[in-house]
């Protein structure tokens, strides 16, 4: 068996600085205490969920052909996942989603940064709107951008697709956003996509869509990845 | 012609149309690097849509001058029920309509001055993000709601009278997508031949519902195969007619 520091990196436990004041549902920022765990390096790729299909017998996603993701893409995040698919691919794995907490820590570290790598956005280092549709390019290889790394060593939790996490989207304690109530159905989408502009590849960023939601053909989709206490 | 005659001729063209004295405006947002700097940009006096240009007003238009529809329509044809919804087009399909009217697309500058006033406010109505005056993903994440008339949000009215600027559907502007000047900003899609589009949509959150939010897409962007995701909209301007 591969050993868990090839692919998964340790998060120390302790406290953080989580939230931010941009946006109504960020703040407040504060200081949260996360045990430590492990998380993985990477997102799951099209290729990793492919071998999960055929082993389970689980649905097909819906942009791949009859017999399986193209070559091409083998090695890049998979996309269109719904919540319920990734907690399931999780707990295949003897894993499960990372909690919000968990997933902001791990991009940002304790020093409250905006981006994994600092608190200046650096274009070439995320696979995000910007740069995707200028340069014809949707989803990219894992790892691609060599600057997609956090204070951990988490690569591309910024860009390229958005993750599942494991929590119900509902406004923080001591928030004042008002949003619709309905929205708690909602499961958490972190750190943007390909198909969305910088601004939704912060590190405090995060928006919700119900479980069921695998995206949308010609916009992509979340994709996830994993982590273990 | 007439004083009288330049007077009527300006009023069927304004018709629907709220009007925005010239003068200074905050522009941009300096927390946000493709929107910065803020500053004080000035536009001269114009006109522009109260509304977006609908479905129904676009369909005319093809029927007249044999324009290109919208390739994600069906038959040729917007779906049943959706008069009054924004038609959404390539920004060369809107900039020919607003030529074809005697009006043009609006510039970055005009759209950000009809959806924010004077005061720098971040939304249309103020500071404070609001899903009821506004289409968002916010709302369609739950509801499924890709689209909705374009007189649907009073409430979401900019100081200057402009109605749905943010969510529902995003807006061409004539700009090409480049660095704001005095910028530190730079970008791979600047100044390669997109065009700017304001106002996020339906499919985004409020990140992108802001009045100072820029997105691009190419201007022959092709909608088929869109589908429910839709595409941009857009609203008409026109200069000042002098009198």
């Amino acid at each position: 068996m591969t050993p868990v520091e090839d692919t998964m990196v340790w998060i120390p436990g302790g406290v953080f600085t989580m939230g931010s004041d941009l946006f109504d549902i960020e703040a407040p920022i504060r200081e949260v205490d996360v045990p430590g765990f492990w998380i993985d390096r990477l997102p799951v790729t099209h290729e990793q969920y492919y071998e999960y299909v055929q082993q389970t017998g689980v649905p097909m996603l819906p942009d791949w052909p009859e017999d399986g993701p193209a070559a091409e893409i083998a090695n890049h995040p998979v996309e269109r996942v719904t919540w319920w698919e990734a907690r399931d691919y999780a707990s295949w794995c003897g894993k499960r989603l990372p909690t919000e907490a968990e997933w902001e820590k791990a991009a940002r570290g304790n020093d409250g940064r905006e981006w994994p790598w600092g608190d200046v956005w650096i274009e070439e280092n995320a696979n995000v709107w910007d740069s995707a549709k200028p340069l014809g390019v949707m989803t990219i290889p894992n790892g691609a951008r060599v600057g997609n790394s956090s204070p951990y060593g988490v690569i591309d939790l910024c860009g390229n697709v958005e993750e599942w996490v494991e929590d119900e989207f509902l406004p923080y304690e001591g928030s004042t956003a008002e949003l619709p109530s309905t929205l708690g159905q909602c499961r958490v989408l972190r750190g943007g996509s390909w198909f969305y502009t910088s601004e939704m590849a912060r590190c405090s960023f995060r928006r919700g869509a119900l479980p069921t939601f695998s995206g949308y053909e010609r916009a992509g989709g979340p994709g996830f990845r994993c982590v273990r206490s | 012609m007439s004083v009288s005659g330049v007077d009527r001729q300006q009023k069927d063209l304004t018709s629907g149309m709220v009007y925005v004295p010239e003068g200074s405006f905050i522009m941009g947002d300096d927390r946000f690097p493709r929107e910065s700097p803020k500053r004080q940009e000035w536009t001269a006096g114009f006109w522009i849509d109260r509304f977006l240009v609908t479905n129904a007003e676009y369909l005319r238009f093809a029927e007249a001058t044999g324009a290109e529809r919208p390739a994600h329509w069906i038959d040729g044809c917007f779906p049943d029920g959706q008069d009054n919804h924004p038609a959404e087009v390539s920004w060369t399909m809107a900039d020919q309509y607003a030529r074809h009217h005697g009006k043009r697309l609006p510039t970055e500058a005009e759209w950000e001055k009809a959806a924010r006033g004077v005061d720098g406010r971040i939304f249309p109505w103020g500071d404070t993000f609001d899903a009821d005056r506004c289409l968002t993903w916010e709302t369609s994440a739950i509801t499924g709601v890709h689209s909705e008339p374009v007189d649907a949000r009073p409430l979401g009215v900019s100081p200057f009278g402009c109605e749905q600027m943010v969510g529902l559907c995003e807006e061409w502007c004539s700009d090409e997508y480049s660095g704001y000047e005095h910028s530190h900003h730079s970008s791979v899609g600047y100044g390669v031949g997109m065009r700017v589009l304001r106002g996020g949509s339906w499919i985004f959150p409020m990140t992108h519902a802001r009045a100072s939010y820029r997105c691009f897409e190419e201007p022959d962007l092709d909608t088929s195969g869109y589908g429910q995701l839709g595409g941009p909209g857009f609203r008409c301007a026109l200069t000042e007619v002098p009198s």
